[in-house]
């Protein structure tokens, strides 16, 4: 891995469409750095979490647990590259599963470059300043939202309107993948508990 | 934060190892105050029953379904006591003063007819809302009839109405305020003549939108069918020193079961607490004493304090002035502090007063330690002491580390005084984002002034680090480009 793969990520964010047209037809990704970037936005949202300011912060100090805030960031990421994956295959985008996870997580970086910088901000403003706070969290989000929406067009080579359709369904599949997984869960419970009472009854019989 | 959990600590081990402490052990009930986070933390009682007054002990005959309770400035306490249809009046000793059984009404002796309230003017003159009889009775301070006054009458009153008054209350001017059964457009009012003027503090319609859309789509037989939307009544009353009238509606999932009402009749009851002034905030969904509490009865403490009761779990909330939660006490039950069907509450001086119809009792609460140094502080800060108060404030904590509000108190004694930078920590403390703020932004500045050298640094190199950013960037981006056209 060279260097250029370090910066590549930086260059994106600033130019998209040429950085996402790089990622899918020069090879410029690297699934690595994107799994990489996820977990520092995993790390950053917990940070942020524990360290923004009191007067931002609004988070049970207490109750706070760093391994349930990874389902705030890792669970939706995987989530969506999945849903995406599974809708784009029969919506004819020629993005792979490998692009998916390489767009949507270089697409995360603003937010790390932002929310790390805003939470030391945010130690040293008072009620008044907490607007820009808002403002900048905003821009960040904003910003992810572009880059995910530049990446999904061009790695499945989409038009505008298809892309947007593509973003709400794919929202709208995490949804249905939820549902289906507590299905799931809570039918093998069900299916434990049962097999469970039949075993615990014939011993007690025996 | 570690002195704070050591001192937690400190409080639990007190609690649970030191049983010589009468008061902790003895409470009939569990004292408890919601933290900021909506969590029951225990406390100790604020309160403790002292004795339970009940028709037999005074000598005047067993109560039946008393109905109110009123305790007149002088202390001189009267027990409505509407089953048997008469007024029992006690002294400062809890001892029967005199009992109001009937009264001359011209030239016939004349009772009351299950009467449900009655208030007491300064000058001793008794008000009774004479319920069954539909009528408002004032007797004079010896007992005789100064007045009656009927039904209201104007060209508000539907045809069919009829007068229940339930609760009534009069401010300095001698204005009768009157809350009836049935009276949906608010609080009557009447002049001090006893004429009808107005009604005061209508309670807003609410409108379920799914009920709505089907009244929408409902045609006119089925409408008239239908539940109407009316709003809801009150059902309790009380008036501050500045005449400003205290309700309670019993209304599910009301937004505002207790409210404070200007004379406009518009409602100006401060929620600042961390919750609104709903009674319990952690409730069971389901089971026998599930869902918010329903508020029966309303009593200015003075100060800004004001307790309300809560006939579902039988509990009584105090607040202070800004809607901060105080302190609970009481439980339903039969033993000495805990209440069967609890209707009306007040006080003499510090002591709380807690009328039981079921039990045909009345309670009388006395403050713990703890209790009296809350009060203490609340009184010391509506006087305009805050040094006092956070003096008191500190005794609460010395007593219950958990008790929020104090850590707010002392705070604001901490920012009057220019200690910003241990304000800060108070207020932390007690999760007061507001007075965190203007503390915070107080010390900054002390903090730039004190190292101004170091800031003017610090701000020369920030600038230089903007300026140089952008160039960064470009060359950035000329990489970049670089990269793109060597690959391409």
């Amino acid at each position: 891995m060279s260097a250029e793969h370090y910066r590549f990520p930086f260059f994106i964010i600033f130019r998209p469409f040429q950085g996402f047209w790089d990622l899918k037809y020069e090879k410029m990704g690297n699934v690595k750095i994107a799994i990489v970037i996820v977990f520092l936005m995993a790390l950053t949202s917990i940070i942020q979490r524990q360290f923004a300011g009191f007067l931002v912060n609004y988070n049970n100090l207490r109750e706070l647990n760093s391994l349930d805030e990874l389902q705030f960031v890792v669970l939706p990421f995987f989530l969506w590259c999945v849903a995406n994956w599974s809708l784009t295959t029969l919506m004819d985008g020629e993005g792979t599963f490998k692009e998916i996870v390489m767009a949507a997580g270089y697409a995360l970086l603003p937010m790390i470059v932002i929310n790390l910088p805003l939470t030391l901000f945010s130690n040293v403003i008072n009620l008044e300043e907490s607007a820009f706070y808002y403002f900048f969290q905003s821009v960040g989000f904003v910003w992810f939202v572009w880059l995910l929406f530049v990446g999904t067009m061009t790695i499945h080579q989409y038009t505008v309107t298809k892309t947007v359709v593509t973003m709400l369904l794919t929202l709208v599949v995490m949804g249905i993948i939820v549902f289906l997984g507590l299905l799931v869960f809570s039918l093998v419970q069900q299916i434990v508990a049962f097999v469970y009472t039949v075993y615990q009854e014939l011993q007690l019989r025996r | 934060m570690i002195t704070r959990r050591i001192a937690i600590f400190l409080i639990f081990v007190i609690l649970f190892t030191a049983s010589r402490v009468p008061s902790a052990s003895a409470a009939p009930y569990d004292s408890y105050n919601y933290s900021y986070w909506g969590e029951s933390v225990p406390s100790p009682a604020a309160y403790l029953p002292s004795r339970v007054i009940d028709g037999n002990r005074l000598g005047v005959g067993t109560f039946r379904e008393p109905e109110d309770l009123f305790v007149a400035e002088d202390g001189q306490v009267y027990i409505l006591d509407s089953g048997n249809n008469r007024i029992v009046q006690l002294n400062g000793q809890w001892e029967a003063e005199r009992v109001i059984s009937s009264f001359l009404n011209g030239s016939e002796q004349d009772t009351f007819n299950k009467p449900q309230g009655i208030y007491v003017t300064k000058e001793g003159n008794i008000y009774v809302a004479d319920t069954e009889n539909q009528r408002i009775v004032e007797l004079n301070a010896d007992g005789t009839l100064a007045r009656i006054i009927g039904a209201p009458e104007s060209d508000v009153f539907r045809e069919q109405f009829r007068f229940f008054p339930r609760k009534i209350a009069l401010d300095k001017a001698g204005r009768i305020y009157a809350a009836g059964r049935g009276v949906f457009e608010g609080i009557i009012e009447f002049d001090s003549d006893g004429v009808f003027s107005r009604f005061t503090g209508t309670n807003r319609v609410r409108v379920n939108p799914i009920d709505y859309l089907w009244k929408r789509i409902a045609t006119d037989a089925q409408r008239d069918r239908m539940v109407r939307f009316i709003p809801v009544e009150f059902n309790n009353l009380d008036i501050d020193e500045e005449g400003f009238i205290y309700t309670t509606t019993a209304e599910l999932n009301n937004a505002q079961p207790v409210q404070r009402l200007n004379p406009k009749g518009t409602d100006v009851l401060r929620r600042n607490g961390y919750f609104p002034q709903v009674g319990d905030v952690e409730v069971a969904p389901t089971g026998r004493m599930s869902g918010p509490s329903v508020f029966i009865d309303v009593n200015v403490n003075g100060y800004g304090m004001y307790s309300v009761l809560d006939s579902k779990r039988s509990r009584v909330f105090t607040y202070n002035e800004d809607g901060d939660l105080l302190y609970t006490f009481g439980q339903p039950g039969n033993q000495a502090g805990t209440f069967r069907l609890p209707v009306a509450v007040d006080n003499v001086g510090d002591m709380m007063l807690v009328l039981d119809k079921g039990a045909n009792a009345v309670t009388v609460f006395e403050p713990t330690l703890f209790g009296a140094n809350v009060n203490a502080a609340v009184r010391h800060y509506f006087d305009g002491n805050e040094d006092a108060s956070a003096e008191a404030w500190a005794e609460v904590l010395r007593l219950n580390a958990n008790y929020e509000i104090a850590y707010i108190g002392i705070g604001k004694a901490l920012y009057r005084q220019g200690r910003n930078a241990e304000a800060m920590e108070y207020f932390l403390h007690g999760n007061e984002r507001e007075y965190y703020s203007k503390a915070f932004t107080k010390y900054r500045k002390e903090l730039l002034r004190e190292h101004f050298g170091l800031v003017m640094t610090g701000i020369v190199l920030l600038i230089a680090a903007l300026f140089s950013l952008p160039a960064l960037i470009r060359s950035f981006r000329r990489r970049g480009e670089a990269n793109v056209g060597r690959a391409l």
